[in-house]
């Protein structure tokens, strides 16, 4: 089991009352953010390791990042956004084999 | 032949008649907004009147907001959820209380100092910037 290093993303919370939650969105540069890219359900967390998202482990890419903010009757704002975020969650293979040579 | 052109013209008649009815035409105007902004709704003052009462109407999902009571002219609120609001306002006395002046009714509603129809649509604002460490 190899070990990805953490990569915390973190933004201040929608100014809006009616707020339940947020959305992830993330895009392989240079293709822009849209609704339509992968997205993550960060529940009404403000802060997270991007490394423990689901199928995070593939993404060795510079990608494109968005966050909505979600009211509750599903309506999402506009996003809030970072360009050209370089993701490697890929660990490399280790090295090996090991060999006991004998003196 | 002569009463069938009759039909048929008062038929196109008719069919004009009903579709001009069959729908209300309103010009509206509509302000936009985020809902973690404030708006600021104001009204001419009635004489004696000691305070006015102000409500907000939530289109979408049809529910009243109390908005408060002043004795200003004026009252400033943030819109509670995304969606199109008519507001409402009216005088109240000692004994007596004016009817509802309602925004969607370019009778009592004005934009700019002219007679009309306007409502005002909150967007969910954005979270802020994203930092990334």
């Amino acid at each position: 089991m190899a070990k990805v290093k953490d990569m915390i993303l973190t933004f201040p919370p929608s100014g809006s009352p009616d707020v339940v939650g947020y959305m992830l969105y993330i895009q392989i540069a240079p293709d822009p953010i849209t609704y339509d890219s992968e997205s993550f359900d960060l529940g009404l967390n403000t802060t997270i390791d991007i490394a423990t998202l689901p199928g995070m482990t593939t993404k060795d890419d510079i990608y494109n990042m968005g966050v909505t903010a979600v009211d509750e009757a599903g309506n999402e704002s506009s996003f809030s956004l970072i360009n050209d975020v370089p993701l490697d969650f890929v660990a490399p293979d280790p090295p090996g084999p090991l060999s006991f040579i004998s003196g | 032949m002569v009463m069938s052109k009759v039909r048929l013209v008062l038929l196109i008649l008719l069919l004009l008649y009903s579709s001009v009815n069959a729908f209300e035409s309103k010009d509206y105007v509509t302000f936009f907004g985020r809902t973690d902004q404030h708006v600021t709704i104001s009204w001419n003052q009635v004489s004696s009147a000691t305070m006015y009462e102000v409500r907000a109407y939530h289109n979408e999902q049809e529910i009243y907001f109390w908005v408060g009571s002043t004795t200003n002219p004026e009252i400033i609120y943030q819109l509670p959820k995304s969606g199109h609001y008519t507001f409402m306002v009216r005088a109240v006395g000692d004994t007596w209380e004016t009817t509802w002046c309602t925004s969607i009714d370019p009778v009592c509603a004005t934009v700019d100092g002219n007679p009309r129809a306007w409502w005002a649509y909150g967007y969910v604002a954005p979270p802020g910037p994203i930092v990334i460490e």
